[in-house]
């Protein structure tokens, strides 16, 4: 039996409409209705809800054979992983937001702290990095920092708070890692998972 | 100049003892070589990220950074069990890396040992071993893994060890 993390929140919902778009009902149903439970059995795949930023830890661990994460989550640090390919829903975008009259940054918040800091030196800027855990958008809004760099799904929270996106850093999506070693012993048991995906790994 | 007998001979002394003391077997094989990412990927290809991408199996960064047709795509595409099969198509068949994993792969069919895997993603720069590596998983011991492979420096010569 193979075991798959997933990450709780948008992604997980995100993951949900996918798998009944792709009519894998038996999934979406059992993950729908899970109540609070962090582990459940469904159709033979043990699967466990855990924060987004734990994923890759449980993978690393062989705790879970496969996870499935955001990409703003692998780049911020190094895991000894496979991190396979991308899977085709969780699609949203970093961006730099500020006020609509601000143009010079020289203290930026941001829960992204590697993402934020390679953005910032690729442009020559020097920057102090506040970081943050939630409501980024805040900082900005009380005059704490200049910008903020975050995740943008649709703009509304952005829009809502009177900041505007100066400029879109880069694209994020859903990804699908594995255990190193599981990777192996369990092959054709993670293969066929990503086949009833329908996702196919070269044109991800 | 360390020879191939020399590692099976090794090979045969831990493999009886997993049999005979641990009372278990080998489950699964993994074999590489640290020169095979060199003769499989060209020079200009040789770069920080394309080397990361390969090391984490990434299968659609890599698509960006090389042909579509890139031996590398191709093998990692593969099932791990069938890409040593696969090996003989993209390297020159006089290559030493290609006879000597296939030697070994022998030599482990002849004890019985079926499971192979082929790991192409091993970096030549980021490991103690040089040369051709073994990397075992056992059937009931799980935490106990035989590892083995050839080492070049100050000394030369084929290493092996098993965690209990």
């Amino acid at each position: 039996m193979i075991r798959v993390a997933l990450a709780k929140g948008r992604l997980l919902e995100s993951f949900i409409n996918y798998l009944e778009a792709e009519q894998l009902f038996l999934l979406s149903n059992g993950l729908k209705h899970r109540q609070r439970q962090l582990l459940v059995t469904i159709d033979g795949i043990d699967f466990i809800i855990v924060k987004g930023s734990d994923v890759p830890i449980y993978v690393e661990q062989g705790i879970a054979d496969i996870g499935i994460v955001g990409s703003d989550i692998l780049n911020e640090n190094k895991y000894n992983i496979n991190n396979l390919c991308d899977l085709p829903f969780g699609h949203c975008h970093f961006s730099l937001a500020a006020k609509p009259v601000t143009n010079d940054y020289k203290k930026i918040a941001t829960s992204y702290v590697q993402t934020t800091s390679r953005y910032f030196k690729n442009k020559g800027i020097d920057i102090e990095i506040v970081k943050l855990s939630g409501s980024i958008e805040l900082a900005c809004i009380v005059g704490m920092v200049d910008g903020i760099i975050d995740i943008v799904q649709t703009g509304t929270t952005l829009k809502a708070n009177g900041l505007v996106e100066k400029e879109k850093i880069t694209d994020i999506s859903a990804r699908l890692i594995t255990n190193r070693t599981q990777y192996f012993k369990k092959g054709e048991e993670i293969e066929s998972f990503i086949n009833m995906l329908g996702v196919q790994m070269i044109n991800a | 100049m360390p020879i191939y007998n020399q590692f099976n001979d090794s090979f045969n002394d831990f493999y009886h003892f997993i049999k005979t003391y641990l009372k278990d077997d080998i489950q699964l094989i993994i074999l590489g070589h640290y020169q095979l990412l060199n003769e499989l990927l060209e020079e200009k290809y040789r770069t920080l990220v394309i080397k990361n991408m390969i090391e984490e199996r990434n299968l659609s960064g890599l698509k960006h950074q090389l042909s579509h047709n890139h031996p590398i795509l191709k093998l990692l595409s593969e099932s791990t069990r069938h890409q040593l099969s696969k090996l003989s198509q993209y390297l020159d068949q006089s290559s030493q890396t290609l006879l000597t994993l296939k030697s070994w792969e022998e030599q482990l069919i002849k004890q019985g040992l079926t499971n192979i895997h082929l790991d192409i993603s091993a970096q030549p720069s980021r490991s103690y071993y040089k040369g051709v590596f073994i990397r075992c998983y056992l059937n009931k011991h799980d935490t106990s893994i035989l590892t083995g492979g050839f080492y070049s420096g100050d000394l030369q010569g084929y290493g092996m060890a098993l965690t209990l």
